[in-house]
């Protein structure tokens, strides 16, 4: 009887607060996310209304935000956020670029698909269309195009691993009767996919020794071409080129970890890629938002016409800050087409360098040179861009990380050094030819000194160098342990926080010079200072910043409790034409940007945004 | 570069809160029974041993219900039997599998396999100082320091800070962070197996305010290389850090840091749960905490002296990931996860976090992850739940299956929980 009582006063306790709910319709409703992946947009969905769908795998279900009205759409019991049943493994949502009366889901657990229906027909709205299908084994990626040439069809494309595998669903609009149409094998692991607008073309990146992005006619088994890249692409975003006009496509890439930000083009007509370069992020990137080929938005809002751009793009970081970034595209011809893409910067200044200089025991060199910085202005192909604003350290023959007093054996009959653990460094930037010093150091002495020597190639397991001598290699052939010290002669070695040890800096005309994305730095010493070896040229080099954008993380008084973070993780974002309601209660059509962050937040503004107070938050 | 501190969470403190009410509001038992030896009680990790059927582990006797703990010692080959003869998962208790116990003290770390010619297990306890162990063979474990109410240490060490965590080796040392100081006790065995030793103790400070876990790679040198995570010191709000450096040489030698990386600057995660390093030592698994979630970095040291550490991947996992394990099923590299909070084990996949397969349910309080190469058996110690599962890993048609097979330990005995 007890427990009668107890369960009619919950009852009575939802029942009238599903009540209270119903009255309560200007009021968004807060946690009605919970750790977010991934969102999609409907345009015109149930009622004509646009939604956000939004995946939530530890809540094992999608909730659904009514744009128009503002609200998160309520389940039967008002109380709560709708939500439609799906898996813990439903990380990712996908939709046609058309057609959004069906959108889709990937559980990668399950291996499946899932398909939902956006608006009442025979079913209800936000229900699933059909059961889930199972795809082919391990599936990764999915891409889905809507051909509306009868018999009309959702054709939907899933990568998978184990195998690398490349399969076409078809699901038709009648019915929802499933088939597969077409299947190829891949020769890497898929690492993004992406349709151009027509569903024609279908371009996959895949984890090869770097990376590459290759581009296949829907249907067909073999790829029309292929690049290698210098980074693997995380995330890829395709559009028409509005600059180069019909049959060449852009694709913007993020890189693993969201380290770089690139772009590739594409030309159907030649069937040509071309790299055009890529260039560092700040910090790593979460997301990108690429505008529609037909936005008219100038970025960005706030900021002087002059500096307005029409060709530009968005990233979130980690940390929830949103920066826009510019683009432009210079050149005619094919071949010679230069990328140019920097973060907008409210300050148009060149970056500045000053120099300071230490010996090898640490005390200051007064005078040593001075440091200039000169823009590249011949054809730079692939752009390489970077962010200027760095503390360097240049070491006066400094031997690399790797190749310091290195544990090593000799190999007398292939004259070269094999590391005694691990494996030798690469990327250093050595060249064949390049003058180096040698220090060894055995365990019976005979052989120890310092021997110049010009550099022959290194890999993981070998550095070989010049001749020897047959003395010295009789000498090393009878140690057993030797150290080994590499260092480049009357040259730096580069270095900094975020690369480490990068490059060598070497001597031309008098000066040292190197290349730092599209500026060359050059150190010209005074007449009277010589470098020894060891000697240090710290270079500060600084960019007075005033980067454009939002700061997400900060300032959204709705926000208690939670995980105590607002816009950070940033998981998806993507813009749309959607209706919202005016003052009068009028659906008017406008475009508008949402973002959805794994802390549970989601963010509603417009393209170019940089004021906060601008910016619509919900949770 | 931008700074987001973070807040420890309400949860976070209740948590905080529980442990300490646990761990020091509880009456000692010392009067009370002795543990049953038929069942487990509240199980901490288990360690398989190499090339055998022997599998340990430690009941810790958490709730203080009884008197003492137990380490149990295991038979493989045993439940395989049960598992040929049986039709589907089969629930096997304690005594249908065990071949020996031993009488502990309470609060019992997860053990650890000690390096040697003799298979040797060492363990600590929360409350307690010093190394205990045990000697292992196919019939029995037997104390290297019995004392007449159970197993005393085998080092006993007065320097060493108390709430000692999760211990790991290498090469002829034991280390133990420890979760309530900057601090990790080193254990040095010098000449015979059995002569385990309080060699130092190492200070983390002013890196570390406090080390949670620990762990070891190669490095490019004769020396492995030590990493640690735990709390930052000096920061207004809660942030968790990465410190690695060569393992010093000798018993003065300092303890010279390569390297630290602020973990919450990079996650927005306040603490880090556990370490797990892919057998490649090139890839680490972070299971962060609060927001929860799994982190892989890139870890460039097999060619360098000082390692680049470069965050890959960043995902939202369930609640409270509490241990990781990185495991080979067929060729392909997965990583299992345990959640404690949700009770719920997980397969990601090495390469990029996705989520593969997910066991929801299976018991309560899922902790530590043992994997058996041999069988393809993940263990998975369901700590709250008393008991021990095993799931096998497999590839059907492609993609990875996860079948629980059996647990041991459950249904606990009527014996346990019986105090006369």
């Amino acid at each position: 009887m007890m427990q009668f009582a107890t369960a009619l006063t919950l009852l009575l306790a939802v029942v009238f607060s599903s009540g209270s709910s119903c009255e309560q319709d200007t009021v968004a409703g807060s946690n009605n996310l919970d750790r977010p992946t991934d969102l999609i947009l409907v345009e015109d969905g149930e009622n004509g209304d646009s939604y956000v769908v939004i995946a939530n795998p530890r809540a094992k279900a999608l909730r659904f935000f009514n744009i128009t009205e503002g609200l998160f759409v309520a389940a039967p019991n008002l109380a709560f956020p709708l939500a439609t049943i799906t898996g813990t493994g439903t990380r990712t949502l996908h939709r046609s670029a058309e057609n959004t009366e069906l959108f889709f889901a990937l559980d990668t657990v399950e291996g499946e698909i899932y398909s939902f229906r956006s608006r009442t027909t025979d079913q209800l709205a936000f229900t699933h269309a059909r059961a889930p299908f199972r795809t082919q084994p391990n599936p990764t990626h999915v891409a889905v195009h809507y051909n509306d040439a009868e018999p009309a069809s959702w054709e939907i494309w899933v990568a998978s691993t184990q195998p690398n595998e490349l399969h076409g669903y078809r699901l038709e609009n009648d019915g929802l009767g499933l088939s597969r149409s077409a299947s190829a094998s891949l020769a890497s692991a898929t690492t993004a996919l992406a349709l151009e607008q027509s569903g024609k073309l279908l371009f996959v990146s895949q984890a090869a020794t770097e990376g590459s992005l290759e581009v296949r006619m829907t249907g067909a088994a073999e790829a029309l071409a292929a690049i290698d890249l210098p980074h693997w692409p995380e995330q890829l975003r395709v559009r028409p080129s509005r600059t180069l006009g019909s049959g060449f496509f852009e694709i913007w890439y993020l890189t693993q970890g969201g380290a770089h930000l690139g772009l590739v083009l594409y030309d159907e007509t030649q069937n040509l890629f071309q790299h055009l370069g890529k260039t560092e992020t700040p910090a790593p990137v979460r997301t990108l938002y690429l505008p529609d080929n037909d936005s008219e938005t100038q970025c960005c809002s706030g900021m002087d016409d002059a500096l307005k751009s029409g060709q530009w793009l968005t990233t979130v970081d980690a940390a929830g800050n949103l920066f826009y970034w510019q683009w432009r595209m210079n050149g005619t011809e094919w071949e010679a087409i230069q990328l140019e893409l920097d973060i907008f910067d409210a300050n148009q200044d060149d970056p500045e360098a000053s120099l300071n200089c230490i010996d090898a025991s640490g005390d200051a060199i007064d005078a040593c040179g001075a440091v200039t910085l000169v823009p590249v202005s011949e054809s730079q192909s692939p752009w390489d861009g970077w962010e200027l604003d760095t503390n360097l350290r240049w070491t006066f023959e400094g031997a690399p990380d790797g190749l310091k007093e290195r544990s090593v054996r000799f190999r007398p009959e292939s004259s070269d050094f094999v590391p005694t653990y691990g494996t030798f460094p690469s990327g250093l930037g050595l060249l064949q030819g390049d003058s180096l010093e040698v220090e060894i150091v055995g365990d019976t002495e005979t052989c120890n000194g310092s021997y110049p020597i010009a550099f022959e190639s290194i890999d993981a397991q070998s550095v070989a160098v010049g001749i020897l001598g047959t003395q010295l290699t009789d000498c090393l052939g009878d140690e057993t342990q030797i150290r080994l010290s590499l260092r480049p002669v009357d040259a730096f070695l580069l270095e900094d926080d975020r690369h480490g040890e990068f490059g060598i800096v070497r001597k031309s005309d008098g000066l040292w010079s190197t290349r730092l994305g599209q500026w060359q730095m050059s150190l010209t010493p005074d007449a009277d200072v010589g470098f020894a070896q060891g000697d240090q040229a710290q270079i500060n080099l600084v960019k007075n910043m005033n980067r454009v954008g939002l700061f997400l993380s900060q300032g959204f008084s709705y926000q208690s409790g939670g995980f105590g973070t607002f816009g950070n993780y940033a998981s998806a974002m993507v813009g749309g034409d959607v209706k919202i309601k005016d003052a009068e209660g009028e659906a008017q059509v406008t475009h508008r940007v949402y973002l959805i962050s794994e802390t549970g937040s989601l963010f509603e503004l417009l393209e170019g945004e940089t004021d906060l107070t601008n910016v619509f938050s919900y949770k | 570069m931008f700074f987001h501190a973070q807040n420890l969470s309400i949860g976070g403190v209740l948590g905080l809160a529980t442990l300490v009410g646990v761990l020091g509001g509880c009456p000692d038992n010392s009067l009370g029974t002795l543990m049953p030896a038929e069942g487990l009680h509240y199980p901490m990790g288990t360690v398989l041993l190499p090339e055998s059927d022997l599998i340990l582990v430690p009941s810790s006797n958490f709730d203080l219900r009884y008197a003492s703990g137990n380490l149990h010692l295991l038979d493989q080959e045993a439940f395989d039997a049960l598992l040929e003869a049986g039709d589907g998962p089969v629930t096997a208790a304690v005594p249908d599998v065990a071949l020996g116990n031993l009488t502990i003290r309470s609060f019992a770390s997860d053990p650890v396999l000690l390096p040697g010619e003799t298979p040797l297990l060492g363990w600590l306890h929360r409350r307690d100082t010093g190394l205990f162990g045990a000697q292992v063979s196919d019939t029995q474990l037997a104390c290297l320091n019995p004392e007449e109410n159970g197993c005393g240490p085998m080092s006993d060490s007065e320097l060493m800070p108390e709430n000692p965590a999760r211990p790991f080796t290498t090469g002829n040392r034991l280390w133990v962070p420890h979760l309530a100081s900057a601090e990790a006790s080193v254990f040095a065995k010098s000449g015979d197996d059995e002569a385990w030793a309080h060699e130092r103790t190492l200070s983390l400070s002013p890196w570390l305010l406090t080390a949670r876990v620990g762990a070891t790679t190669r490095s490019i040198s004769e020396n492995q290389r030590l990493w640690f995570a735990g709390a930052l010191p000096e920061t207004a709000q809660v942030q968790a850090g990465l410190l690695w450096g060569l393992m010093p040489e000798g018993e003065d030698a300092a303890f010279e840091v390569e390297g630290t990386l602020n973990v919450t600057e990079l996650t927005g995660s306040t603490s880090v749960n556990d370490l797990a390093w892919f057998p490649n030592e090139t890839t680490l698994a972070v299971a962060l905490r609060n927001p929860d979630g799994l982190a892989l970095f890139e870890v460039a040291q097999k060619d360098r002296v000082k390692p680049s550490v470069a965050l890959t991947h960043l995902e939202g996992s369930c609640d409270d990931p509490t241990r990781l394990l990185p495991l080979v099923v067929d060729t392909k590299t997965y990583l299992a996860l345990s959640c404690m909070d949700e009770n719920t084990v997980r397969i990601h996949r090495g390469d990029d976090l996705t989520l593969v397969a997910n066991r929801i349910e299976d018991g309560e309080g899922p902790r530590n992850l043992s994997w058996d190469a041999t069988r393809q058996r993940l263990w998975v110690t369901y700590f709250k739940s008393h008991f021990l599962a095993a799931y096998e890993l497999s590839h059907v048609d492609g993609s990875l299956s996860i079948e629980l097979v059996g647990t041991i330990g459950s249904p606990r005995p009527s014996s346990v929980g019986v105090t006369p």
